[in-house]
């Protein structure tokens, strides 16, 4: 069954303000080609701050946050729009679309790999590579798949996270955080990284882990590059072979970083990696 | 080790930035029910969180003590040598130490809070559903009772244009006294309602026959079925059943599980009613060959403002909520079973009888056994 495609955005209604505010676009760098960085679940665009710069030379970079995320517009959170992976798909068209990016170097981590698969089956003239870090198309293990979780520790991560915006965890900033009058908390979010919505959190938590999209790998025809760490307890190692092996162009790098976020914890050997796949491509 | 860090009423543990555990103090090894620092030391955090708190760690505690060098008032999971899980709370930082950067990890057992929190997240959720389930409610009612207000007003149209014609006279105002029926039945549901919520919900106990009562239902039902072609079959003996009841609220009950067997049961269909006194209960048992209820629904079915999704029924799904409630307060229960979607229900109401069981009712089980 093919799923039903969002309704194009009328295109001369984006505006690229409006676009700008929404996902907290921020565009630097002094090259012709585009790089797109998309942070993962449960964090922000600051996440990029150690490989980011390492490109600012030779590319124009491009970070965003998904709204709810960061420092967008939290206000401009729509259960239903992002109560599927399909909705962030779209937040990211209407970024290239509205500041004009085209052959994009597209960089996502963990769940943005997904985000940018789609997007990308969309409109795929828009991009000219993926670059997937620690990338998952299923998390729950489903017969002979091996995602890594079972339902139930999905559900497990969902209560623990409504735990911790019961309390107090500085990330899950308050609701009352969107009140920008309240200069002392908005300054209060500025200090704060990877602050997020809770409402949004949870949600975000909602789609990023119970997705499947397995099926839509196959349809992606931009190459890509998998970063795939070792000891990586979000994404295994049979998952980024599983993607290797389905998507089309795929190319597959093994990393001597362990953890989930290499670009945060081994800059430099995440940085080498992406060079020389730019290069050989 | 500092023989004060030893003893600090708090787990102390440095994690290498790469998540290796280097240090541990003695109360983090009784928390975590390890024998000596060696079971700790050198294993990864992963191994020490539960799955759920593994994610949350590389997705948020990660990052954050990476970008903003501290995390605070966390909670999570973790797994003691037993594999049992210690729910904590957790607040850590970042430091240099020598060539390399550790994370300090001080961690606060929080069994008690815990259990108070899932309580408070349990009774949010029932809140957040109720107060969902309240605006379904609001509009479902302004629907309901727009729908037969519509049909008295297009009647009081017609009528006054056309009220001469001594037939289009009769169906109007039949029409209009059948809507006008319908709504005050609602608003009667509605009142009911409150009045269960609010607790000023008033019985006339007496004691009565719930025979009688139940023969009554059926006379007044049998109208309905004769329109559905429905079969209405009886089994409710001859001798008088007593119980402690208020009369009109019984007849409700009693009304409430019939009528609904003959609105889930299509033309042609069969319902059958059932009293007896078994073991010092009256048992009316109204068994249908319908619609049925599917397994997912089942356990829902006596919640408030709930009817099965696709049921073209309408009304306002109060119905079986405020039967249960007026039969919890005769000291009875009611009960709902189905072998699923078509395949019939069937509703079981059981009051406390007002005397023993005379042995003539089972007598009839006794005679129908053979048979």
């Amino acid at each position: 069954m093919t799923p039903t495609q969002q309704a194009a955005p009328a295109r001369a209604t984006l505006d690229r303000e409006v676009i700008r505010k929404r996902n907290n676009v921020n565009i630097s760098g002094r090259g012709e080609k585009v790089m797109v960085f998309a942070h993962g679940f449960g964090c922000d665009q600051t996440m990029w701050r150690y490989v980011a710069p390492q490109f600012e030379h030779a590319y124009k970079i491009v970070l965003f946050d998904y709204v709810g995320c960061g420092k967008s517009d939290w206000s401009a959170w729509d259960a239903q729009r992002y109560g599927s992976l399909r909705g962030y798909a779209q937040d990211v068209l209407e970024i290239l679309e509205a500041f004009d990016l085209r052959d994009v170097i597209f960089v996502g981590h963990s769940v943005s790999s997904m985000i940018a698969m789609l997007a990308s089956i969309e409109a795929p003239e828009r991009f000219s590579k993926l670059i997937q870090i620690g990338p998952s198309p299923c998390y729950v293990n489903d017969a002979d798949y091996v995602g890594g979780f079972e339902r139930k520790d999905i559900e497990g991560l969902l209560d623990l996270m409504e735990k911790n915006y019961v309390g107090w965890a500085a990330f899950l900033a308050p609701v009352v955080m969107k009140n920008t009058d309240r200069a002392e908390l908005a300054h209060e979010l500025q200090e704060s990284f990877c602050a997020t919505d809770p409402r949004v959190t949870r949600q975000f938590a909602r789609v990023t882990f119970l997705s499947d999209n397995r099926a839509d790998v196959r349809k992606v025809t931009v190459p890509s590059l998998i970063l795939q760490c070792s000891e990586d307890a979000i994404a295994p190692d049979c998952v980024g072979e599983y993607l290797a092996n389905v998507l089309p162009a795929a190319t597959l790098r093994r990393m001597a970083a362990t953890g989930h976020c290499p670009h945060m914890s081994h800059p430099d050997e995440t940085t080498a990696l992406m060079k020389e796949y730019l290069r050989a491509a | 080790m500092d023989p004060l860090l030893d003893l600090a009423p708090c787990g102390f543990l440095v994690v290498a930035d790469d998540g290796h555990v280097v240090l541990a103090n003695r109360t983090a090894l009784e928390m975590l029910g390890a024998a000596s620092a060696e079971q700790l030391v050198g294993r990864h955090v992963d191994a020490l969180l539960s799955t759920a708190s593994r994610i949350f760690y590389q997705t948020h505690i990660f990052p954050t003590l990476k970008l903003q060098g501290q995390a605070h008032e966390i909670y999570v999971s973790m797994l003691r040598m037993d594999r049992g899980e210690l729910p904590v709370l957790l607040n850590a930082r970042r430091r240099n130490e020598g060539d390399r950067t550790v994370n300090d990890w001080a961690i606060v057992p929080m069994r008690q809070r815990n259990e108070l929190e899932n309580e408070i997240l349990k009774a949010r959720k029932i809140a957040e559903d109720s107060a969902r389930a309240k605006e379904q409610f609001l509009g479902l009612v302004t629907h309901e009772l727009r729908s037969p207000l519509g049909a008295i007003r297009n009647w009081a149209a017609i009528l006054a244009q056309k009220g001469g014609d001594p037939a289009i006279l009769q169906r109007g105002t039949e029409a209009i006294e059948r809507n006008a029926q319908m709504q005050a039945a609602l608003i009667e549901d509605i009142l009911d309602e409150v009045r269960v919520a609010t607790g000023k919900l008033h019985l006339d106990m007496d004691e009565i026959d719930a025979r009688s009562i139940m023969e009554a239902v059926l006379e007044g039902a049998a109208s309905t079925a004769a329109a559905k072609s429905i079969t209405l079959e009886r089994d409710i003996g001859h001798d008088p059943l007593r119980v402690r009841a208020d009369r009109t609220r019984l007849q409700q009950v009693f009304w409430n599980i019939v009528t609904n067997a003959l609105k889930f049961t299509p033309n042609g269909g069969r319902v059958r009613a059932e009293l007896r006194c078994v073991d010092d209960w009256i048992e009316a048992v109204i068994t249908d060959n319908g619609r049925g209820i599917s397994p997912e629904f089942l356990p829902h079915v006596f919640e408030h403002f709930r009817q099965e999704e696709g049921g073209a029924a309408g009304g306002l799904g109060l119905g079986m909520a405020i039967t249960r409630k007026l039969v919890e307060l005769h000291g009875g229960s009611i009960a709902a079973s189905s072998e699923g979607i078509g395949k019939g229900a069937t509703f079981t109401v059981r009051l406390p009888s007002a005397t023993p069981c005379m042995r003539s009712a089972g007598a009839l089980e006794a005679s129908r056994a053979p048979n």
